[in-house]
């Protein structure tokens, strides 16, 4: 068995040009695979933890008919938490918070925009929403006097800076109009494209003195230990806060972004396949010659008593060496890759900017960090795929190559 | 085709081998009929073409009669299976190819030793495979691989690879015709001494006059048929002792 492995390896390397060849095409295959699921895989793991971070925690409860996307956020029907809903929070979650969205226009001079305005409560909001990854320029504003927190995008646009001061301009929950003047507390830049550019941060003291809820408001949103339980939390949410609310997961709301990813997924696929089919073609092709090749060398084996299956043996391990080098060669590199950019990620800022992204990505959570996803059960697939794909494919040569006659030794 | 591995009848009876069909048909023999006995050192001779090969790889279970029957110790070959005559070649046959056929990415020694693994025989077959080439006069050169030798060295594996595995019959199909003329001598000195020392059976093609000076026996061919079958008195190199003594 290791002699007839040693004569098919002293085989390939006879051939050494052709047998790099066909491996390097084995060595692709297996690297896009590898690349393509950790890309994919990581864009998606990113989405959900956009979409939990800046949007929605585990579960968030709005009001019943609280439209589902754009800019439009109603201030009619809002929220309120009754006792029993307040201690179901308190023994249930990890963290809860509430947060009012309305849509105010911020004016500065002759400059006006339409923005998201996002209510926070400044003791409790971090226990849902972290900012680890916010860059804050100035102070995060706690009371009705410290003023607004504007994302760097908007603060760009309108030409502000902190210690400025702009006018807010919104309905009220009676849906009168209402304006302030008040002090921009700082900037911040929190890395979702979601976000940036679109939003601006009011401490809920402010939002109230603004809209007037009388403590009402129009999201309540919380984390659990494991963010698997959020069906079953957002349940037992529904049931304590009736038809007046619905409740939402992150895995509804991430939805959309993950479906985009799997058509990307299939894509990838699909050129990873054409790959390992053209890797497929150059074994068989690899095998074919040396079968043509060593037709004297077959019929010498033959002659000294090697059945036709320890021919077909011969040939099918030279396909499998060839997978299984090609394929652990791209395996490792694929693997120190993926860890690599799973730790230190790929910034994908610049490419958000170049194709206008946060346009497009206005639903999209997406943290512009790319973290790759390493995933050992992808690298040993990958290997396994690599490696059946060689060994079949050496199949049909190595048939071919068995068939010959022995007589084939002494002529020619 | 079980005991005694030196027990070498082989009995070819009305044998012919077609090749082609309609215009295109040859008829490489034609009812030839043939015995050979233990320990003979037995020469086919004959112009190109005259069916040697053809007759060799018969005998050899390289290949299947068109017609007729061949019997090995008794057992008719074409009653055997693939598997069962790759054994019969692997055990009991001892091949010789007029151009060396050893495999070039393997040394002297691995050449050798192949023979012992397809054999599938038991004990240090590296062992085995060293003494072989030593008694062929490779003993230095075992390391190196068959492209960096001379042609009689080759051929010298070749008969090391041939008789490793004690085979009872070795067939040597022109063993001599790649070879100048002292080299050629020196290869048929070693299977001569082989066939004297161990009884091997041999059986040559050729129409070299050197090989059949040495023969026991020389069958000639001619078209397919047998032209000629006689035994030789005393041939070159068999010294004092009968074709067929052993040691
Ligand atoms: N595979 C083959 N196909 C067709 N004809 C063959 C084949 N092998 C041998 N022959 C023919 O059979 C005859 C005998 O050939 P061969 O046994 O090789 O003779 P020798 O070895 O005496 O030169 C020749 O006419 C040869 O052309
Ligand atoms: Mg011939």
């Amino acid at each position: 068995m290791m002699f007839f492995l040693k004569l098919s390896l002293l085989n390939l390397l006879r051939r050494y040009g052709r047998t790099t060849l066909s491996m390097v095409s084995v060595i692709v295959g297996v690297l896009v695979i590898i690349l393509g699921r950790g890309t994919i895989d990581g864009l998606r793991e990113s989405i959900i933890r956009g979409q939990i971070d800046a949007m929605t925690g585990h579960v968030t409860a709005l009001p019943a008919d609280y439209p589902t996307a754009g800019l439009s956020h109603p201030l009619e029907n809002l929220l309120t938490l009754d006792d029993a809903t307040t201690e179901w929070l308190n023994t249930n979650t990890v963290g809860w918070t509430q947060r009012l969205l309305f849509a105010p226009r911020v004016v500065s001079g002759m400059d006006a925009v339409r923005v998201r305005a996002i209510g926070y409560c400044p003791e409790t909001d971090t226990r849902v929403f972290p900012r680890g990854d916010w860059n804050v320029q100035g102070t995060i504003p706690e009371t009705d006097s410290d003023g607004i927190l504007l994302t760097r995008g908007i603060a760009r646009t309108l030409s502000l800076n902190k210690g400025d001061s702009v006018i807010v301009e919104t309905r009220t929950h009676a849906g009168a109009l209402n304006a302030l003047q008040v002090p921009v507390a700082g900037t911040v830049s929190t890395g979702n494209p979601a976000i940036d550019g679109l939003v601006v941060f009011v401490p809920m003291p402010l939002a109230e003195s603004l809209v007037r809820p009388n403590g009402q408001f129009s999201h309540l949103s919380l984390l659990l230990n494991r963010r698997a339980d959020a069906d079953n939390a957002a349940a037992q949410l529904q049931s304590l806060l009736g038809n007046t609310a619905r409740t939402t997961t992150w895995e509804i709301e991430a939805a959309p972004g993950l479906e985009a990813q799997d058509i990307r997924q299939t894509f990838l696929d699909i050129i990873a396949m054409a790959l390992l089919i053209m890797a497929a073609a150059g074994i068989a092709n690899t095998v074919l010659m040396a079968a043509y090749e060593r037709i004297r060398e077959i019929g010498t084996l033959r002659a000294l008593g090697l059945t036709r299956r320890g021919v077909m043996g011969l040939f099918v391990t030279e396909g499998f060496v060839m997978g299984l080098i090609g394929s652990i060669i791209g395996a490792a590199a694929g693997a120190w890759m993926t860890w690599k950019y799973s730790i230190q990620g790929i910034d994908m800022t610049s490419f958000v900017e170049q194709v206008g992204a946060s346009d497009m990505m206005q639903d999209l959570p997406f943290s512009t960090m790319l973290y790759m996803n390493f995933s050992v059960s992808i690298i040993v697939i990958a290997i396994i795929v690599g490696v059946t794909v060689a060994t079949v494919s050496s199949f049909y040569p190595a048939m071919v190559a068995s068939s010959r006659n022995p007589a084939d030794a002494t002529r020619g | 085709m079980n005991g005694g591995f030196l027990i070498a009848k082989c009995d070819v009876i009305d044998v012919s081998k077609l090749y082609g069909s309609g215009v295109a048909e040859v008829r490489a023999l034609d009812a030839v009929s043939l015995e050979i006995d233990t320990g003979e050192f037995t020469v086919i001779s004959g112009p190109s073409g005259s069916g040697k090969t053809t007759l060799l790889n018969l005998i050899g279970c390289l290949d299947t009669p068109t017609a007729g029957t061949i019997l090995l110790e008794d057992t008719d070959i074409s009653s055997l299976g693939e598997r069962a005559l790759a054994r019969v070649r692997a055990r009991r046959i001892g091949f010789v190819f007029q151009s060396f056929n050893l495999i070039p990415v393997l040394s002297a020694l691995e050449n050798v030793e192949t023979a012992l693994h397809l054999a599938h025989t038991e004990g240090n077959r590296r062992e085995k495979a060293a003494e072989m080439l030593e008694a062929v006069g490779l003993k230095d050169q075992m390391k190196r691989r068959p492209t960096q030798m001379s042609g009689g060295q080759q051929q010298r594996i070749a008969v090391a690879r041939a008789l490793v595995k004690n085979p009872a019959l070795v067939i040597a199909d022109e063993p001599t015709a790649n070879l100048d003329t002292a080299t050629g001598a020196q290869v048929l000195d070693v299977m001569r001494t082989m066939n004297q020392k161990r009884g091997v059976t041999f059986l040559f093609s050729t129409h070299d006059p050197r090989v059949m000076e040495r023969a026991s026996r020389i069958v000639s061919l001619r078209d397919g048929r047998v032209e000629d079958d006689r035994k030789v008195e005393k041939p070159v190199g068999a010294a004092n002792s009968g074709p067929s003594s052993q040691e």
